[in-house]
């Protein structure tokens, strides 16, 4: 402390302050010591950003053998999500330091693809996939984000199937009260007849549900077969269907019968609120079963996993939330190496495995799923064998149909979902149905608009992806 | 001076003023609780295990606090690398912004010539443009110079602070005319004014823009991110930023560089509060 105040007081004797002297000093320092140790430059022949620390983990450590094959050096590079968007955006409109090969989120993709369709920044792998046989190793629905105007924009990583996540040590004794099993609660109605007669009593909620953005509205709105664009790139998401299912949902996270709470969906109270028993489910896609698994490794053995219920008996169990795409930019010099390499990390079967074993990720290329690590049993979810599981509904998720306003239209249902269970709260369900109505055309209605401003744009003329025909 | 003592009332109690004073007290240490709260929890976090980390809001009991988040900051990413980028990029930023900045401040507030007030105008209007909207032509520019990827490009966009132009211009007003031409009686240059009569005339602004200054640089994190793409560039906020996974947070790893990020920044303040508080405050109680 004495050694502090002096050199304070030495500073402040100075005739202009300590400031400039200091940070001058350190500047100089510093500047010395990266002067001693440089950074090492990459001339890489290819250079593929990831936004994943998982992948980019696992890539690295392949990196080398696709090197020595092709006698080539390749950067893999670890961006953050949000600066690979920024700095993709900016590398496309600058035409300046684009990479060869990137991974984009699916939320984000789609804003890629605006513009001009011989103008979008990634090439159309359609030709390459068809050659190499992958078109029909990936699950066909899977393509369809990734997809605009007929052409195949980005390789999907994953398949994200969803289930539900739950705390089987709390759930069971509830069932065998009831008389019922896990099996029994195979369609919604049925599975909210259970939460209202025999969960909520306990004080505890059935589920945990996001009720203030619409993050947690959209699996369900897949799961029922609505979209927020159709195959021609037109605005649906103001249709009966999706009123109906917004209608159905608000019920379970607003009133008095509620079966859901808000605990946010990420972060600590999420998981305090599942570690407490607050709430007894959460819905899984794959991704956030390893989420759960480290952030409590103390439910160990507690927990277990179920399809989702279906709408109707014979109905879909599973639905789709996120996802991830690795284009290959225009801008690179040899699409076929960077095909190459893709196909490297995507369809190198010990690699999937090495990276489901961390992140419980069903990757696309099906082939992968009959692998030792796919069909191994799980101790934190009782034994159960996770890849199996999340593989047998690789094939039912639905289509999200991939579009360059996707995004926006994402948002503007989040804020009808938001200020629907507000009114509800407030007002109960009287009039709800023509609130919604009312809500989801005007937001519809503003999706529209901003879409006319796109160049090229004709109703109807934008086929982005139709079920059947990859 | 010295202080009074509380005022006791012939029952015993405390007198109105004494009431006032613990009431005044109770509130400042209220608020400084509620400010402090945040700090507390980072602290508290950066010595907690993923698996205390939900379970404990602020500190775990004392056999369970652990010291390996900061060990595998250092053993998983290369944390001392990280700084060392920061602490380069920070001062060398933070040194050219000062002198840019009263050079600036001095040529308008020392000399009159044409397009004076339109030039402080278009300065100031300049700072309304949202940095968003320069990102793609700065972008553009940066490669063309060849400074994509490199310190440089952080450096040399930032050189010129218009707020600093700004504050040491005004700061600069308040210097006598007659000082100026007393300084070139006695035969020194113009810039030997500038250094021997005007600097150390605004040294507390000196002091309150370059803490300013530091901090706006030490958490910059928007242009860093755009512009840095090799690993061994990288500035603290963007490093401690790929802590944060897509599938899985490190928590621990990032309190505990986060802690360990905001500790220069609070060492320069404490050594520069004194210019800090008086650069503020300088002209508010002027009559």
């Amino acid at each position: 402390m004495k050694l502090f105040q002096s050199l304070r007081e030495r500073l402040s004797d100075l005739p202009m302050g300590p400031a400039p002297l200091l940070v001058f000093g350190v500047a100089v320092v510093s500047a010395g010591l990266l002067f001693l140790a440089p950074a090492q430059r990459s001339g890489a022949n290819l250079v593929f950003w990831t936004f994943s620390p998982d992948h980019h983990n696992a890539y690295l450590r392949v990196v080398p053998a696709f090197e020595e094959a092709h006698g080539v050096s390749a950067d893999v590079l670890l961006v953050h999500g949000t600066a690979i968007n920024q700095r993709l955006s900016s590398a496309f409109w600058a035409r300046a330091n684009v990479p060869d090969m990137v991974e984009v989120e699916n939320t984000q993709s789609g804003q890629f693809f605006r513009g001009p369709i011989d103008q979008v920044g990634f090439r159309d792998l359609r030709p390459w996939l068809e050659a190499s046989g992958m078109l029909d190793r990936i699950p066909e629905n899977r393509l369809a984000p990734y997809t605009h105007q007929g052409r195949i924009f980005g390789i999907p990583h994953d398949v994200h199937p969803m289930m539900l996540a739950y705390r089987a040590d709390l759930l069971d004794p509830l069932l065998e009260q009831a008389g019922l099993t896990i099996d029994d609660l195979d369609t919604w109605d049925a599975y909210i007849a259970f939460a209202r007669d025999h969960v909520r009593p306990t004080g505890r909620y059935m589920l945990q549900l996001e009720d203030a953005a619409g993050y947690n509205f959209e699996p369900f709105l897949y799961q029922a077969g609505g979209d927020f664009f159709n195959a021609d790139g037109e605005v649906i998401f103001d249709s009966d269907l999706v009123v109906e299912t917004l209608m159905w949902w608000l019920p379970l996270v607003a009133g008095e019968d509620a079966i859901a709470v808000n605990f946010g969906s990420w972060g600590a109270p999420f998981f305090r609120g599942l570690e407490e028993g607050d709430y007894i489910m959460v819905v899984a896609p794959d991704w956030r079963t390893a989420g759960i698994e480290r952030n409590l490794p103390q439910l160990s053995g507690k927990m277990r996993l179920m399809p989702l219920p279906a709408f109707g008996p014979g109905g879909r169990r599973t639905s789709t939330w996120g996802g991830t795409m690795l284009g290959i930019t225009t801008a690179t010099p040899d699409p076929d190496l960077a095909f190459a390499f893709a196909m490297h990390l995507y369809a190198d079967l010990d690699i999937l495995e090495e990276k489901f074993q961390t992140t419980n990720i069903l990757p696309a290329d099906r082939t992968a799923w009959s692998r030792p690590a796919f069909q191994a049993e799980r101790p934190y979810w009782q034994g159960q064998r996770l890849g199996a599981e999340f593989a047998a509904l690789a094939d039912d998720i639905p289509v999200q149909t991939g579009h360059p306003f996707l995004q926006l239209a994402k948002d503007q249902v989040g804020n009808v979902v938001a200020a629907s269970v507000s009114r509800w709260r407030r007002q109960g369900p009287e009039g709800m149905e023509d609130f919604v109505r009312e809500r989801l055309h005007q937001a519809a209605d503003y999706v529209r608009l901003q879409l006319r401003r796109m160049p090229d744009w004709e109703a109807g003329a934008l086929p982005a992806f139709e079920e059947g025909q990859p | 001076m010295k202080k009074k003592p509380f005022m006791k009332t012939p029952s015993g109690g405390l007198d109105r003023e004494a009431w006032t004073t613990v009431m005044i007290w109770l509130t400042l240490v209220s608020v400084a609780m509620i400010f402090l709260a945040p700090i507390v929890y980072l602290v508290a976090a950066s010595v907690k295990t993923m698996e205390d980390f939900h379970r404990y809001s602020f500190f775990p009991p004392p056999d369970r606090m652990t010291l390996s988040n900061f060990a595998s900051l250092f053993s998983q990413v290369n944390f001392s690398r990280f700084l060392l980028n920061s602490l380069f990029v920070t001062c060398t930023t933070v040194t050219l912004q000062l002198l840019m900045a009263s050079l600036g401040g001095y040529a308008l507030a020392c000399y009159r010539f044409r397009g004076q007030q339109g030039l402080m105008l278009m300065l100031l209007v300049s700072m309304m443009i949202p940095a968003p909207v320069m990102l793609a032509p700065l972008y553009e520019l940066l490669f063309h110079m060849r400074l994509i990827d490199t310190h440089a490009g952080l450096i040399i966009p930032g050189l010129v602070n218009v707020l600093g132009v700004f504050l040491f211009r005004q700061a600069m007003l308040n210097i006598p005319a007659d000082l100026v031409h007393a300084g070139r009686v006695d035969g020194a240059g113009e810039f030997g004014i500038y250094w021997h009569v005007a600097l150390p005339v605004v040294r507390p602004t000196i002091g309150a823009f370059t803490l300013i200054a530091f901090m706006g640089t030490w958490n910059s994190f928007l242009w860093p991110q755009v512009v840095l793409q090799s690993n061994e560039l990288f500035t603290l906020p963007i490093a401690l930023n790929q802590l944060v996974g897509l599938y899985n947070d490190d928590y621990g790893a990032l309190m505990a560089g986060t802690l360990l990020a905001v500790l220069p920044v609070v060492l320069l303040f404490f050594l520069l509060q004194k210019e800090f508080i008086s650069g503020l405050t300088e002209g508010a109680v002027k009559g």
